[in-house]
């Protein structure tokens, strides 16, 4: 029998539920109705197929592709020193270390993740810079490289901890099939345990890739702003969340269609990683689909 | 456990509320500024000046540039704001479409200055006609190395810093070096903020760009001034961004004067006259601010009575 | 034909044995080298900026506004937002997420329904912080005329952090036995008594544990409210929920972004302080989490 009171609490809880699905459309409205503005006096093909990104000089151009190429550079970047670290890392730890040695990686890996990212794109700057530069003289100073490789180590505890659960959850009887049969260890991890938790490591690669898409703050602090149509990590560029930060940081008028420039990389941004977001949550279910 | 919580939640909550409900923004003791990121050195110096004389006044200080600074003055957002360059005729008719008095305090001499990295050992001096060659609309696109610009220079491409769309120092340069304002090349490195022209600049060593002189001067031990001949103009000597040159104005095309702009209602808010009051007598006498260029006192008599006018108008 | 493919298929078996045979042994080491090598960075991390920025610590550092003259700048404002903004995050976030939590664990039976909007909370987790920012400077600061505000920066914190205490508050009333709930019901009570009185006080841990690591989350980011406006030069405190405001990380952000030397030293420093916080929480949040496992285990 329902007080009216727990009537009023149960109603307050489902207006909660309803509060998460309104934050998205909100997200989605409000990048639209703004990108709409540009959309509507840029044609879309200048925008999709253009190569030059100068919205503010006297000969506005508002190609889309020194922007992204600048995220997917940087995005690859880190992505090229997660993969292989954190795959060899979740394997070692899923297959090989004692269960103590687990105790102590795991809390350090997620430190990494917990790390604040202005932190990572100071230490981009001031430490990793002049080290590359030391090593590769023709560096310059704003480059994609150093925030590449410091967002990998930001994006590795994703990978890691997301993949070992997978390898962790691969049913035991596998594994000892495979060692009856005389496999070594290593056989097991990479024949055996891997590609049954395929699914799951997929769905571990794509999520980190679409944070390290996102990331802001360590491209804004050492990777320059330049968009330049350019894949050379030592050159400066800018990615599409470090240019919605630039065009924050001064104040360009509320209307118009300079104005609207940042919702319309906010939407390309936006659509890019719910895509892969997506993606991965459909791989993650799949993959405990198959363990059921 | 839990009820600690729960009683520890209300508690913020009945002091935050308490907090704010008295003070709705104090809109008397707020002074508003922004704008231009080659005046925010000075304006930051009298601030803090300020507010250790008056702390029950409060000053916030933007950098959006001019551009953005007086879109804001517009709208009313902010009080007072910082000009690196004079108002333009196309922001004075909205302001009179909007029944906005303003008034123009002009508080210093600046000069932009075109600066390379710290080690570059060809050049010293550059022509207005190559700044222009390197700068114009017509320049986007390609890579400009610096052999394009002259003979004997090395065949490596420009790396190129310069000033933001907000930017009064961008409005400047580009009406200066290529004859219109706000024309010229996008394809550069830009910021409305010049420490981090500056940062880049001194980090590549094939770099060009242009920054306030107070910038440059805060900065020499890293990066290094060219001289500027202005050929454009029909000169031939190579003038050095000096005090002196800024001053007597020989350093052309590239000085200027730095302005405060303030709604002229602003005044009736006690803390924003005491500000200004406070910043006319400061900015007569300052000595520690590196590249500072004061104007000579009657300039800064002068605004000061505009000042007590406007205060005794109300 | 066949046999050629035969062929192949069996050579490159045998290179794949060949393969693992060099790997077989040497993995171990490989494995322990590489995450010995992940660890030691993090604690390089810790140690390169605490020796950086060591110096400019004392009580100048935490009782100093901000300056133009790096040995004077301080971090008072910058601390004091920080700690305003996590009270703020706390509150908004705290019953919001747990309610949402409870809707979605325990009323939400119609399994499309659910699904879908499990699909909605990973997505939100996974949307960029920078259109977190976009969200909040068109809804708080201009919508609804809150300005550059702590509040507004607040909300827009919480709506990013939102999805954090969400899934802390679903997995925690999932450890919660059933035999607790059932015993319950047994007894006469409804589902919302049965939550509120039996199954939240068991679960409350977790969730305090999960709403931690949002908080923490929240106070480390920089790039919402960049976007929302945070102002360069703020030379206090703020002194109510709708007042100016600079917080930890926007601070850190301007100093790194200025060329004299000096400067990286306070950022070094600052970033201590907010490493320390940050740290703080989450041990905080770890030590709730693992007591609350043993007392559920036994």
């Amino acid at each position: 029998m329902k007080r009216p009171a727990e009537k009023l609490i149960e109603a307050l809880l489902q207006l909660s539920g309803w509060l998460t699905l309104g934050i998205t459309f909100s997200v989605i409205g409000v990048l639209l109705v703004n990108a709409w503005g540009f959309f509507s006096s840029i044609p879309l093909l200048d925008f999709l197929l253009g190569t030059r990104w100068t919205p503010f000089s006297e000969q506005q151009a508002f190609g889309m592709w020194p922007l992204l190429l600048g995220t997917l550079l940087t995005a690859l970047l880190a992505m090229a020193l997660a993969l292989p670290l954190g795959l060899l890392i979740s394997i070692y730890l899923s297959e090989y270390a004692n269960s103590s040695w687990r105790q102590v990686a795991r809390p350090a890996l997620d430190l990494l993740s917990a790390i604040p990212t202005v932190v990572y794109g100071f230490l981009a700057l001031v430490f990793v810079t002049p080290a590359l530069q030391f090593f590769f003289p023709g560096i310059e100073r704003f480059n994609a490289l150093s925030p590449g490789l410091v967002m990998g180590f930001m994006i590795l505890p994703i990978i890691t901890s997301i993949s070992e659960d997978a390898m962790r959850s691969v049913p035991a009887n596998l594994r000892e099939a495979a060692f009856a049969m005389g496999a070594s260890r290593w056989q097991v991890a990479w024949r055996v345990v891997l590609p049954a938790a395929f699914n799951g490591v997929t769905a571990a690669v794509i999520l980190a890739f679409s944070r390290a898409l996102g990331e802001t703050m360590i491209v804004s602090i050492a990777a320059g702003q330049q968009p330049s149509f350019t894949l050379n990590p030592t050159v400066a560029i800018q990615t599409a969340s470090s240019y919605i930060i630039q065009i924050s940081l001064g104040d360009v008028s509320r209307s118009g269609t300079e104005y609207n420039t940042i919702f319309a990389v906010g939407i390309g941004l936006f659509v890019l990683t719910f895509a892969l977001n997506n993606l991965s949550y459909w791989l993650r279910n799949r993959f405990k689909q198959i363990q059921a | 456990m839990r009820t600690i919580l729960i009683h520890l939640l209300w508690n913020m909550l009945a002091w935050l509320t308490a907090c704010s409900l008295p003070s709705q923004r104090d809109k008397a003791n707020l002074v508003r500024i922004d704008g231009s990121s080659t005046v925010f050195p000075i304006t930051e110096a009298i601030t803090e000046k300020f507010y250790e004389a008056n702390p029950t006044y409060k000053v916030v200080v933007g950098v959006s540039g001019t551009g953005g600074g007086m879109r804001k003055l517009l709208r009313g957002e902010i009080d007072i704001c910082n000009a690196s360059r004079p108002i333009t005729a196309e922001e004075r008719a909205q302001f009179e479409q909007k029944g906005i008095d303003l008034m123009e305090l002009p508080i210093a001499h600046d000069g932009i200055v075109v600066v390379v990295h710290a080690q570059n050992k060809w050049a010293n001096h550059i022509k207005t006609t190559e700044l222009r060659r390197l700068w114009q609309t017509s320049a986007q696109g390609e890579k400009t190395l610096w052999s394009d610009l002259r003979a004997g220079w090395p065949p490596k491409p420009v790396v190129l810093f310069g000033a933001g769309p907000s930017s009064g120092t961008y409005d400047f340069f580009t009406a200066a070096i290529n004859g219109r304002a706000r024309s010229g090349r996008g394809d550069y490195a830009f910021s409305e903020n010049d420490n981090i022209l500056v940062s880049g600049v001194a980090g590549e060593p094939n770099a060009l760009g242009y920054v306030g002189y107070g910038y440059f001067a805060e900065n020499n031990d890293r990066l290094k001034a060219l001289a500027v001949i202005d050929d454009v103009n029909g000169q031939s000597m190579a003038v050095a961004p000096s005090l002196s040159n800024i001053i007597n104005g020989s350093y052309t095309p590239l000085s200027r004067l730095q302005y405060l702009y303030v709604r002229r209602e602003a005044v009736e808010v006690p803390a924003v006259l005491a500000y200004l009051r406070f910043y006319n007598a400061e900015v007569r006498q300052m000595r520690d601010l590196t590249g500072f260029i004061p104007l000579d006192q009657p300039a800064y008599d002068r605004w000061l009575r505009t000042l007590e006018e406007a205060a005794k108008g109300r | 034909m066949n046999r050629q493919f035969i062929k192949m298929f069996e050579a490159f078996d045998r290179f794949g044995d060949w393969y693992d045979r060099q790997k077989r042994d040497n993995f171990a080491i490989y494995g322990l080298v590489f995450t010995l090598f992940v660890v030691s960075i993090v604690l390089g991390l810790f140690v390169y900026v605490s020796i950086a920025g060591f110096p400019r610590l004392g009580s100048r550092f935490f009782s100093g506004y901000a300056s133009r003259i790096p040995e004077q700048a301080g971090i008072l404002p910058a601390l004091i937002g920080s700690l305003w903004v996590l009270v703020l995050v706390f509150i908004i976030s705290f019953p919001l997420g747990l309610a949402a939590g409870i809707q979605l664990e325990k009323y939400v039976t119609n399994t499309r329904w659910a699904r879908l909007l499990e699909v909605n909370i990973t997505n939100l987790a996974g949307i960029p912080s920078v259109i977190y920012g976009l969200l909040g400077l068109q809804f708080f600061v201009r919508g609804m005329a809150l300005g550059e505000s702590v509040l507004g920066a607040s909300l827009t914190l919480s709506l990013m952090v939102l999805p954090l205490v969400i899934v802390s508050t679903r997995e925690a009333l999932r450890m919660v036995p059933n035999s607790v709930s059932e015993a319950a019901y047994a007894l006469g009570a409804t589902k919302w008594q049965t939550i509120w009185y039996h199954a939240l006080p068991i679960a409350f841990p977790g969730v305090v544990s999960g709403v931690l690591l949002a908080i923490s989350r929240a106070i480390g980011e920089a790039a919402p409210l960049l976007v929302i406006g945070a102002v360069a030069f703020v030379p206090f405190s703020p002194a109510s929920i709708f007042d100016y405001f600079t917080v930890l990380p926007v601070q850190i952000f301007f100093w790194a972004t200025k060329p004299q030397a000096s400067f990286l030293i306070n950022a070094s420093a600052a970033i201590l302080v907010l490493l320390s916080l940050t740290l703080l929480l989450n041990l905080l949040a770890v030590r709730i989490r693992e007591r609350w496992h043993k007392r559920i285990e036994s």
